[in-house]
């Protein structure tokens, strides 16, 4: 237990380290990109050098890049991201309903993926050569390659006009079931663009687990057929959970454009237009917390595929194993 | 207990694809007693025990009449209907106890299991039980169930506190035990044992084979032996039956097979193993020369006095891994051109020893002081995973030539071969063997292109392999391109880890044989590392014995076997499976 305490630990110390790393990065690309934020803050008003003057010495433009990026993450750390330049609210304030909206939208998604990644992986391993396997495989290829806004207009198209399913856009008024319903055609369609991968890799998991000796042996003894899956699920449990994490990142990825497609008032739609307008501190924030939701993600999924292994658990005990099969 | 289960299959056949692994086998089993399969790899004895529970590859079709207690079955059944067959009427052991059972779940689960799926215990109950398991009672499930995990773990011997130990918390011995305690826990009315105990070593393997024996008694359980080793069969198995290349050569009554065998290939089996009772027939034995009339002499007649300088002194080497002990204050001394053995169970540090020679492995305490020219090389025991599966032979080969230090001289490359006689010594001096790799360039051309075949040529090779990758190579022939990578560096000591132990018997003695003649004719020391006593005996000049991380013995072959010091020693020499004593007739 000693060791999955120190390993839990190490890993916590890299997710810190590739935070900060991300933060610099982050902002750094955003000090060096093209436009002066000074400007669009004055927005269509008559420019003046002074008022431009003020302006900068109030957001502390003028500073050097070091003082500027302490400063950001000094307050960063207190909760502070700063003020939208376009809405003049804290970052947090102004972000808040717009996270609300896609978070729901990522995790639905995610849901969505994982379930039907992993189940119709398990068919298509089950069923390798059968048609199912290669009917599986040929949808999933097809969701890879098509762009999700093309995947999201023609949902949209057949069953939201056509059908009348769902509602065509927005989020609704507030019901929790009504904005359910609102995003589950976006859900649908961002999980038909990432869940291939998890159906493939599930699959190529599950194979290989299906040959190796436990399995045979287990078949051997009439074990439920039911019962083996779970094992071999058990298993494939490593390289499934650690694409689940690129999953994740992927969805953010995907709601940018998932979202204009279904005017749906999330993250990417405000990311989007802030980029436009210049809105620094919203796009520095926005573009921190997806880094900080992807670390985090790949953290937990590498400390859980530690504590799923009891090897890695009582790692000095392997010592006496190399040993004997050596 | 239900009695013995009556099986019978004829004309038993299998293909895949074009190819037709099994010919027409006729079996029949309806005694409690112990039938041995014997016959080298690839003669199709795992494909036989797998059809009889349809557990056959992807691919591969049966065909046959096949008659399970009394009602005939059908050979290509649906894998549904083969689960009336499997557990609750055969049991399998599976030859690696390493692979055989979830990595992921308890002991005592796995167990349960088996018994759930008989209906034993209810599955609610094997739940319960594995809550037990799980908070380190391990009582099984209470009451009404009459499947007991203790009784079950010690009927195979093993303590009740192995019901809560992960697979690999135990020993390959302990294992195999629980994959035992598995297959018996489907009440099965026949076992077969597919290689059980090849992945053990001679003492575990013999407490195995002890105890398949008092389970097939005590339950009145056929037994289905399938094994390389004659010398097993002789010893255990009642009947037996010899198979090659996928047709039965010659079956019968035990003794009168192996006493007088009529066929040639069974003769040649016996043949080979002649070399492991030799070895073991230690006092009584003559000359080294008696090792086989078909084997080349393993051992040359060279006292430890004619090797000459020191190649490799390691002394007082320590190594631990956490609370375990591998090596504790070990020393070994390697001569220039010497054979050295070191034999111990597993887990004795053998492995530990070998790797801190080639530094894999920092010794914590202790140095290593090296003599030769180039750093010596490994050959590992498990060809089938220390080789690159997506390189072919000439890619795998070629990267070693191109290592630091790598190509072999072929300015000196004979002209005659080995039809001339002699194979010329290619000792080099320092400067031709470790040419700068710049020189060493494309490997097309034809400088490379003869390095190459050298290599091949030392490690017995032919051309034709050099495309292919390592699926399409049997165990041996993988063996060879692990020792011709070896010899890339043209190094002074070569440690072959456990090197032919995965191999058949047959393989075994010709790969030893290109390993003593690499040995004569480039004056290359070898650290043998092995379970195997008999390989040692064959090959060594001197003997390491290891035995809890330490050397307890050490000295010339013919002293260690003929006159042990060592009450470990002792017990190791005793405990070879087929002792030159239990065989008085010829």
């Amino acid at each position: 237990m000693n060791d999955s305490l120190r390993y839990i630990l190490r890993r916590v110390a890299e997710f810190v380290v590739s935070m900060a790393a991300l933060a610099f990065v982050i902002f750094s690309l955003l000090y060096i990109a093209p436009g002066d934020p000074a400007r669009s803050l004055v927005g269509t008003k008559h420019v003046t050098p002074e008022l431009l003057a003020q302006i900068r010495a109030k957001y502390g433009l003028d500073d050097p890049f070091f003082v500027q990026f302490g400063n950001w993450i000094s307050g960063a750390l207190h909760g502070d991201f700063g003020e939208s330049i376009r809405a003049g609210q804290p970052v947090l304030d102004y972000i808040a309903p717009h996270a609300a909206v896609t978070f729901q939208l990522v995790l639905l998604s995610l849901v969505l993926s994982v379930v039907f990644g992993v189940f119709f992986g398990i068919v298509s391993a089950k069923g390798r050569g059968k048609l199912r396997d290669s009917a599986i495989n040929t949808v999933a290829l097809v969701g890879t390659s098509a762009p999700s806004f093309a995947v999201g207009l023609f949902f949209l198209y057949v069953f939201a006009l056509k059908c009348g399913w769902f509602p065509i856009y927005g989020i609704g008024d507030g019901g929790a079931l009504d904005q359910l319903w609102h995003l589950a055609l976006p859900a649908i369609a961002l999980t038909f663009a990432v869940s291939a991968l998890l159906v493939k890799i599930t699959r190529s998991a599950m194979l290989l687990e299906t040959e190796k000796d436990y399995s045979v042996f287990l078949r051997a003894r009439a074990i439920a057929p039911l019962r083996i899956t779970m094992a071999q699920l058990k298993n494939a449990s490593a390289p499934v959970l650690t694409s689940t994490g690129l999953v994740l990142a992927n969805l953010f990825g995907g709601t940018v454009l998932v979202e204009s497609v279904f005017s749906i008032p999330g993250l990417g739609n405000l990311l989007a237009s802030s980029v436009t307008f210049h809105d620094v501190p919203v796009v520095q924030f926005i573009a921190l917390m997806l880094a900080f939701i992807v670390c985090f993600a790949s953290a937990v999924v590498d400390i859980a595929v530690y504590l799923i292994d009891p090897t890695s658990r009582q790692r000095r005990r392997l010592y006496r194993e190399v040993e004997a099969t050596g | 207990m239900s009695g013995a289960l009556s099986l019978s299959v004829r004309g038993l056949r299998v293909r895949i694809g074009a190819a037709e692994i099994l010919k027409g086998i006729d079996f029949s089993l309806d005694e409690p007693i112990c039938v041995g399969v014997v016959g080298e790899s690839g003669s199709g004895k795992t494909m036989f025990a797998r059809s009889l529970m349809g557990l056959l590859p992807p691919g591969a079709v049966p065909s046959g009449a096949y008659e399970v207690g009394g009602a005939p079955f059908a050979l290509d059944a649906k894998e549904r209907d083969w689960r009336r067959v499997r557990g609750s009427e055969i049991g399998l052991v599976l030859q690696d106890p390493f692979t055989a059972l979830d990595p992921l779940t308890k002991c005592g689960k796995q167990i349960l299991l088996g018994a759930a799926a008989k209906g034993a215990v209810a599955a609610e109950a094997a739940v319960a039980a594995e809550l037990a398991v799980a908070s380190g009672t391990a009582r099984g499930a209470e009451g009404n169930t009459p499947f007991r995990l203790d009784e079950a773990l010690a009927e195979v011997g093993l303590p009740a506190s192995v019901a809560g130990r992960y697979p690999f918390e135990l020993s390959g011995g302990q294992r195999q035990r629980v994959v035992i305690a598995a297959s018996l826990a489907t009440q099965p009315r026949l076992l077969i044992a597919d290689e059980a105990t090849t992945a053990l070593d001679v003492v575990t393997q013999r407490e195995i084979l002890d105890l398949l024996e008092t389970l097939r008694v005590g339950r009145g359980m056929p037994l289905i032996l399938i094994t390389h080793d004659i010398g097993l069969i002789r010893e255990r198995t009642d009947r037996v039956l010899v198979l090659k290349d996928g047709a039965v050569v010659e079956a019968g009554d035990t003794r009168e097979v192996t006493t007088r065998p009529q066929s040639e290939y069974t003769k040649l089996l016996l043949e080979a193993d002649r070399r492991i009772d030799d070895a073991a027939g230690s006092a009584a034995m003559g000359s080294d020369n008696a090792a086989g009339g078909r084997m080349p002499p393993l051992q040359d007649p060279v006292g430890a006095t004619a090797f000459g300088r020191p190649l490799l002194r390691a002394e007082g080497l320590s190594k631990r891994f956490g609370a375990i002990t591998a090596l504790d204050d070990v020393s070994i001394e390697i001569h220039a051109g010497e054979c050295v053995g070191v034999v111990g169970e597993s887990g004795s540090g053998k492995t530990t020893l070998a790797r801190c020679i080639v530094g894999l492995e920092q010794p914590d305490a202790g140095h290593i002081a090296f003599h030769g020219e180039t750093p010596p090389q490994i050959v590992f025991q498990d060809p089938y995973s220390s080789l690159n599966p997506a390189h072919t032979v000439r890619y795998a080969l070629e990267e070693a030539l191109r290592a630091p230090g790598g190509g072999l001289p072929t300015a000196h490359a004979p002209t005659d071969d080995a039809a001339a006689g002699g194979w010329p010594a290619l000792r080099l001096s320092a400067g031709q063997a470790c040419r700068p790799p710049s020189a060493q360039g494309d490997p097309a051309s034809t400088e490379g292109t003869a390095s190459l075949r050298e290599l091949l040529r030392l490690a017995e090779l032919p051309e034709e392999l050099l495309d292919r990758r390592p699926a399409k190579l049997s165990g041996g022939q993988r063996q060879r391109v692990a020792i011709a990578r070896a010899l890339a560096t043209d190094p002074d000591l070569i440690v072959c880890d456990e090197s032919v132990s995965a191999l058949d018997v047959f393989t075994q003695n010709q790969i030893l044989a290109t390993i003593a003649r690499l040995r004569r004719e480039r004056g290359l020391a070898v650290l043998f590392i092995t379970h195997d006593l008999s390989v040692v005996r064959a090959l060594a000049d001197r003997i390491y014995v290891m035995h809890d991380a330490r050397v307890v013995e050490e000295g010339p072959v013919r002293q260690i076997f003929e006159a042990p010091g060592d009450p470990y020693t002792k017990i190791l020499l005793a405990s070879m499976t087929h002792g030159a004593s239990q065989e008085p007739e010829r």
